[in-house]
């Protein structure tokens, strides 16, 4: 059945042109937003047969952003995930995942050192960390705490916490999805106020969960007041590019990025230079890292090119998924915000 | 459990719509001196436009003069010259003001465009059509009937890339032109890979290297014309530059024929992006206004949403230039076209309304002849059918305007322009 939104397309094509995977890999091997999400429906294809091209897509919304008749091309990407999610077909990566959230209550095994801080179990700020932010970069995690704790509300990361279920959502297993929507609504309950590092959870907590969270640069500066930040002299002048991740950008919304540019631009030594298209994904999301991870390598690869040709010398990337998926293509500094923030404070 | 709303804004005049005609009644306004904020989302229908600025009627193309009179192109701009001249502005002296401001401010964003309004240039697609544009980049025409017959054409195709159909771009002009003969030829780029079809932004993220350009060059040189034609293929950044690199060093005429969908309207997008950027207005993208609040008479404030937030604007004045049904400017409630900020008259332009009340016409034929209403200072209406003091409408979200196609981008622009006239009054 194609619903009534997918025969609003006037094919112009448009979110071919901009499909950060059409445009690395072609049509004949992703058939982009417009081959998944409608023309696949329209032409009578069985919803089966768009599983294995549905999984390409790293759900970074830049189609939806640019679709003249508003159609939201990556909710039906992820609608065909779970249609078609089976267990049987799953890429190994992805089944890991599951694995991980069933033994772990996290989206990655737990390895290397746990975050060095040691947070409060009550207060009046929910810190939602993120499996990422937790397991794989455990400074973001400290740096948040002592941002955040420098304010006027006593921060505190409940004992209990799982995955926040995106990358489910992004697998296409919507019973896992809910369980772990079941066990977490309990820690959510009494928070007044929720802060989050990472982007995926920011935009899944407020789509899935329908709650109000903010990311922590949006708490930064609307809270605790950019201008109030008093940051150390510049050892050395470095010159940064803004690397906007797509959940970020795109799903938690621009204003954050206007955000993350005013603060960065007041940092001492730091001297914002502008990559080509800031805007293409990194690669990092939609469960590609996991389902394909050459794919996201190669789309990491290409936006650290676009980095070093404006002769930046550092990406930040305020996402921890984004940082690590940089990180991969190596070539140049990649930091997450916070923690390049958090470094240059005053009594830090 | 709710976030506060984003902190409060304020603008002598905020414009809904980041294409064509929002853009150039904001650059307008804020050259005089107001401060403008420009709310849009989406690729504009400018972006895929052929990136021309037009005035004249489809209907018009079958002319054999290489000219067209004044009087002629008042009466064919568009369903709203008899609106403007009511409102005591001479259409001439608008054309005029407006073409003036518009080629040079663009051509200060490095697009650069004749300001010869009333010569016919005639210019082809790869879909067939052809558009009569009388604002036109020079760079984009493929010359008049009397070039067209001097001497040998080429058209260059290149394998993989999809905005120029060398054979299908020869056909139309062997049959079109029967005095000349143009041949097509292609190559395959070494520099396309395995590629099979590369959009418009991908084959110009490709010729941002040297030795891919120097490929088409060597192509070029190889063939045995003076005029030769190539799809595509530099961005606005790099258009002129590169155009004036190939033609020195292939010592050819080099022209580029307009493709609908393609780098040429992208370009145009882009400009007029700069030049309001440059004349100080604040481009808020990726927004979307969600509500207007009016009291009678007047509409005083939008709430944008970002996505997860939403943020209030207050404004002395309003400029609506949202688009058509497609690009969200209006909105659909069953089987009927609405104003989806349920703040102004809908309705049909210069006709009753028994298209829009017939059973026998689907949404979409309703939805053409369907849009805001305005008065001749281009104001909009209330819901029953007075018009405010500060909000005005432009372009394709206009009853009257929706998709008569091959009109271009002229008239649109126009609606804009007095639109923008008279908001400078009121703010």
């Amino acid at each position: 059945m194609v619903a009534a939104k997918e025969n609003a397309c006037i094919k112009c094509g448009i979110c071919m042109q901009v499909c950060p995977v059409v445009t690395l890999e072609g049509v004949a091997s992703f058939p982009g937003p417009r081959g998944v999400a409608i023309d696949a429906a329209r032409f009578g294809e069985d919803v089966q047969s768009m599983r294995l091209d549905s999984l390409k897509c790293t759900t970074c919304w830049r189609c939806e952003d640019v679709c003249p008749a508003k159609i939201s091309l990556p909710r039906r990407i992820l609608e065909i995930r779970r249609e078609t999610f089976s267990k049987a077909t799953l890429p190994a990566g992805h089944a890991q995942v599951l694995d991980n959230i069933d033994r772990y209550r996290r989206s990655v095994h737990p390895e290397g050192s746990p975050p060095s801080m040691k947070p409060n179990r009550a207060g009046d700020l929910l810190y939602f960390p993120g499996c990422i932010a937790e397991q794989r970069l455990p400074a973001i995690y400290n740096s948040t705490l002592d941002l955040v704790g420098r304010g006027d509300r006593v921060p505190f990361v409940p004992e209990s916490w799982q995955c926040c279920g995106a990358p489910l959502e992004k697998i296409g297993d919507e019973q896992r999805m809910k369980a772990v929507h079941e066990a977490n609504f309990a820690i959510f309950d009494k928070a007044k106020e929720i802060v989050t590092s990472c982007p995926g959870c920011t935009t899944h907590l407020f789509q899935g969960y329908g709650l109000r969270p903010m990311h922590t640069i949006e708490y930064l500066y609307e809270v605790m007041g950019v201008n109030r930040l008093s940051f150390l002299p510049a050892k050395k002048k470095i010159r940064v590019a803004l690397h906007r991740p797509c959940h970020l950008n795109r799903t938690v919304g621009p204003h954050v990025i206007d955000y993350a540019l005013e603060i960065l631009q007041n940092v001492p030594g730091v001297k914002l230079v502008e990559m080509a298209d800031p805007g293409r994904c990194c690669g990092g999301g939609g469960g590609v890292t996991a389902g394909h991870p050459n794919v996201a390598l190669d789309l990491a690869k290409a936006k650290v090119r676009s980095a070093l040709e404006a002769k930046a010398e550092m990406i930040v990337a305020p996402c921890p998924f984004c940082v690590i998926n940089l990180n991969r293509a190596g070539g140049i500094e990649v930091r997450d915000f916070v923690i390049l923030v958090d470094s240059v404070l005053k009594g830090h | 459990m709710s976030l506060a709303a984003l902190e409060d804004l304020h603008a002598d005049v905020l414009v809904l719509g980041m294409g064509a005609s929002g853009l150039t009644a904001a650059s307008a306004l804020a050259q005089e001196g107001k401060s403008v904020m420009v709310v849009g989302r989406g690729m504009s229908a400018t972006s895929l436009s052929t990136g021309c600025i037009s005035f004249i009627r489809q209907a018009e193309l079958s002319r054999e003069e290489p000219r067209i009179d004044m009087e002629t192109l008042a009466k064919s701009v568009h369903p709203f010259s008899d609106l403007i001249e009511r409102s005591a502005l001479s259409l001439e002296d608008l054309i005029a003001e407006m073409s003036a401001f518009l080629v040079r401010g663009l051509a200060d964003q490095g697009l650069e465009m004749t300001d010869d309004v009333f010569h016919y240039h005639r210019l082809l697609t790869n879909i067939g059509s052809s558009y009569s544009c009388s604002i036109a980049p020079a760079s984009l025409t493929l010359g008049s009937e009397d070039k067209l017959t001097r001497d040998k054409w080429a058209v260059l195709g290149l394998l993989g890339a999809q905005d120029l159909d060398a054979d299908l771009f020869a056909a139309i002009v062997n049959h079109r032109h029967p005095r000349i003969e143009i041949r097509p030829l292609w190559i395959r780029p070494t520099s396309f890979g395995s590629r099979q079809s590369l959009t418009s932004l991908e084959v110009a993220s490709i010729m941002s290297s040297e030795a891919a350009v120097e490929e088409v060059v060597q192509a070029i040189r190889g063939i045995e014309a003076d005029n030769v034609c190539i799809p595509p293929i530099f961005p606005l950044a790099k258009f002129e530059a590169g155009m004036r690199k190939i033609r020195k060093l292939t010592g050819k005429n080099i022209f580029e024929p307009v493709t609908p969908m393609s780098l040429a309207g992208m370009r145009l997008q882009e400009a007029l992006e700069r030049l309001a950027s440059s004349q100080g207005c604040q481009l808020l993208r990726q927004r979307e206004v969600t509500a207007l609040r009016s009291s009678p008479g007047r509409v005083d404030s939008a709430v944008l949403t970002t996505r997860t937030r939403t943020q209030n604007v207050s404004f002395n004045s309003l400029i609506v230039a949202s688009g058509d049904l497609v690009a969200g400017g209006l909105g659909v409630a069953g089987a009927k076209v609405e104003d989806p900020l349920q703040t102004f008259k809908i309705g049909t332009f210069g006709r009753t309304s028994a298209l829009a009340a017939s059973a026998t016409f689907g949404l979409m034929d309703v939805a053409m002849e369907t849009g805001m209403l305005v008065n001749n200072e281009m104001r909009l209406m209330n819901r029953e059918g007075r018009p405010f003091a500060n909000a005005f409408g432009a372009g394709a979200v206009l009853a009257g305007f929706s998709y008569p196609t091959g009109v271009g981008l002229g008239g649109g622009l126009l609606t804009a322009w007095v639109a923008a006239k008279h908001a400078m009054e009121g703010s």
